[in-house]
């Protein structure tokens, strides 16, 4: 992919001039390349991620710890320009489609570099509401959209016209316990949950929760 | 959308069953495991199950249950049953939810598992490297 006239190499080189001297901005980019085993030719948006991932760690040996922040924010927000991962839309019909829809909320965590704990909790829960939906309305979509930033946050939005929940109370008060599992799909992503919100009615279900990684 | 139906091996290991399951499990997936990991249990003499889920990526709480019934009721069949290998992620997340695996025996990893089943690791050899070791460090002491 092109980028305007300046390559992905040269805008990494330019940020950190300014921090690093020219010869040790150099050696941290050659290494970081090293490490991530690319070559510089095949520094693009799409390997950028990884790249900086790698100038960040190095970058804290060498620039003064006042600047770092500001590198890195600098840096970060250079690896997410124009790539940053597009909101994914899962229709939910069937069991398979529990396994795409978490495939797919890892997927963008991983692009948004989120650690473990965060890939975990966004996985369960998109796997929790999803499989909501195909055991009591058998059929909806979710979504789940990356909210890039210095906080970065994934929102999921599970979406189905099923006949509602009549006992949320009872569900969101931990008590509830299903027949087939521990009743904790709702409560749990709610407990994952930075933000939570549940619209339920006779002629459908909505979930809304948001996590910051 | 090519279906996937990867087969879970269940594994003897002397007079215990392992199974290691990986990748991503699918409901369906976890069911038909436990049905066979109970019929295998059954048919075979073993006397004890580890279930080593190191190789899952997650864990949700619908697994979780089906886990942990399997794990109780291989114990009403009276086999010994530990789930080991969780991942700190996953623990933290399965905390966070409010799941809990009571009355399920949980190990930190196989080792852990396998040495609570009563395995030791005894090699012919232990006798003379311990004897080694004293000497060499003696030798050590003297040359000192």
């Amino acid at each position: 992919m092109v980028k305007g006239i300046k390559d992905v190499h040269e805008q990494i080189l330019d940020v950190l001039s300014r921090y690093l001297s020219p010869l040790n901005a150099k050696g941290v980019l050659s290494r970081a390349l090293a490490r991530a085993d690319l070559r510089r030719d095949q520094l693009d948006d799409v390997t950028a991620p990884q790249v900086v991932g790698n100038i960040q760690r190095a970058a804290r040996l060498f620039v003064d710890p006042a600047a770092l922040a500001q590198l890195e924010e600098e840096l970060t927000r250079l690896a997410s320009s124009g790539q940053a991962p597009a909101a994914v839309k899962v229709q939910v019909n069937g069991e398979r489609d529990i396994v795409k829809a978490r495939a797919a909320g890892r997927q963008i965590c991983e692009q948004l570099r989120a650690n473990a704990f965060s890939v975990q909790k966004v996985a369960t829960v998109v796997s929790e509401l999803a499989r909501n939906i195909v055991s009591y309305a058998e059929q909806g979509h979710m979504e789940v959209t990356p909210i890039p930033g210095g906080r970065a946050r994934v929102r999921i939005v599970a979406v189905d016209d099923g006949p509602g929940i009549p006992n949320l109370a009872r569900i969101l008060s931990g008590k509830y316990r299903s027949k087939t599992g521990l009743g904790l799909g709702i409560v749990g992503s709610k407990r994952l949950a930075d933000k939570f919100d549940i619209q339920t009615g006779r002629h459908g279900t909505t979930v809304s929760v948001e996590i910051v990684l | 959308m090519e279906e996937q139906y990867e087969r879970i091996p269940i594994i003897k290991l002397w007079d215990q069953l392992l199974v290691p399951l990986q990748g991503d499990v699918t409901d369906e997936r976890a069911d038909r495991l436990s049905e066979e990991v109970l019929e295998r249990l059954r048919t075979s003499d073993a006397r004890g199950l580890v279930i080593d889920i190191t190789g899952l990526w997650m864990v949700d709480s619908h697994l979780c249950a089906t886990l942990s019934n399997l794990a109780s009721s291989a114990q009403l069949m009276g086999t010994r049953t530990v789930i080991c290998g969780m991942s700190p992620a996953i623990a933290m997340t399965l905390q966070t939810m409010g799941v809990e695996m009571r009355g399920v025996r949980m190990a930190l990893d196989l080792e852990e598992a396998l040495d609570w089943l009563g395995f030791r690791v005894v090699r012919p050899d232990d006798e003379l490297d311990l004897d080694a070791t004293v000497d060499d460090l003696e030798t050590g002491e003297v040359a000192n």
